[in-house]
């Protein structure tokens, strides 16, 4: 009898802990050797390719399932400003740069759960065909709760991320994804 | 004290295998998910998504610039065919991938040449005699994975026409033996 109690104790600490320490390793901990940053924003070369080991796949299915592979998009995400700062959902950001090297961009805004913001307006994003550009051609993004004209994306004050995707990535990005010119994230003001 | 050594070593190796096996598995244990949720109208047959919002949460990080459709694929019985549309001016692309996620062929407007292409997925052990004249051939590394077929929206404008024309795509086996 007590055998089966002590065995019964140790397969609930031992699937606790498989559980447990299987979804933050994959989750927050690895993400392969591919992992690159750029500034605030990180990119994963692995990600939808056949290369990738268990946690990247892993990682993948749980933050970007049915992601494309680097050749036709290369998938930047920040959780941090320029500062290294995390983002903070009490807080307005500008985002500000040039076009990266590639035939499309875009940079949308998910919450930390990694699905659209809700806002009234359907603001969850701004591309290179839709961005409104200053004279020179760079452009401006604010990041906020409170609507504000012009480039607009909407955020949650629970908190939120910022993904930039490049589609079919020109040969600067793909040959050197960690030194590329990409657009800062600067804070603002925090309420 | 030996005996409660073993117990604690029982319960790590235990604990360890849980662990690989979870990160090993839970891929396509979510990829199964997914597909059980997008082929209720049936597999290898085709379905537009609507354009993403707030409210979708079938998939993470859905982009609110593309127009998705999706086809649940199992070339158990027999190859898949899938044509897909050719929007002009705008980016589109058709990505295959296999119940562990993996992206293991793409093909987008460019290297279609701007045209409607057709490609034939092949299961394991599949031949086709003869190849049927302009197609691309594919060989699918599981039987059941996912077909993902992406339009941009690169001017809200321009929406209507692009749902239109996304419609002329078809997936659907190429025979029944």
């Amino acid at each position: 009898m007590r055998f089966v109690l002590h065995l019964i104790g140790a397969v609930v600490v031992a699937v606790i802990l498989g559980l447990g320490s299987a979804y933050y390793v994959a989750r927050y901990a690895v993400q392969g050797e591919a992992l690159v940053a750029n500034g605030p924003w990180v990119t994963n070369l692995e990600t939808g390719g056949t290369d990738a080991d268990i946690y990247t796949r892993a990682f993948v299915a749980l933050t970007g399932l049915l992601a494309l592979n680097k050749s036709e998009t290369i998938y930047y995400n920040a959780t941090a400003d320029s500062d290294g700062n995390a983002l903070d959902g009490r807080c307005s950001y500008r985002i500000e740069g040039r076009d990266p090297d590639a035939r499309w961009w875009s940079m949308t805004v998910y919450g930390r759960d990694h699905y659209l913001v809700d806002n009234p307006s359907k603001r969850y994003s701004v591309s290179q065909t839709t961005v409104t550009r200053e004279p020179g051609g760079s452009f401006v993004v604010r990041l906020s709760t409170v609507e504000e004209t012009g480039n607009w994306i909407a955020t949650s004050p629970d908190g939120f991320q910022v993904t930039l995707r490049l589609y079919n990535p020109g040969v600067s990005v793909r040959e050197e994804p960690g030194s590329v010119p990409l657009p800062a994230i600067v804070k603002e003001s925090c309420s | 004290m030996i005996r409660w050594t073993a117990w604690a070593l029982f319960t790590l190796a235990l604990a360890a295998a849980v662990h690989w096996a979870t990160v090993a598995f839970a891929p396509e244990l979510i990829m199964s998910r997914v597909m059980s949720g997008m082929g209720g109208r049936g597999i290898n047959a085709i379905r537009h998504v609507e354009r993403a919002t707030a409210a979708s949460r079938k998939v993470v990080k859905p982009s609110p610039d593309l127009l998705y459709s999706t086809c649940v694929f199992d070339v158990t019985r027999a190859p898949l065919k899938v044509t897909t549309a050719a929007p002009e001016d705008t980016y589109w692309s058709v990505a295959f991938y296999a119940a562990n996620t993996d992206n293991f062929f793409t093909l987008n407007d460019t290297t279609a040449g701007g045209k409607p292409a057709t490609i034939i997925l092949v299961g394991q052990g599949q031949a086709l005699d003869p190849q049927p004249e302009g197609t691309l051939i594919v060989s699918a590394p599981t039987t059941k994975g996912l077909v993902l077929f992406r339009t941009l929206i690169d001017n809200d404008a321009r929406e209507p026409e692009l749902d239109r024309l996304r419609r002329d795509a078809k997936c659907e086996p190429l025979y029944y033996r």
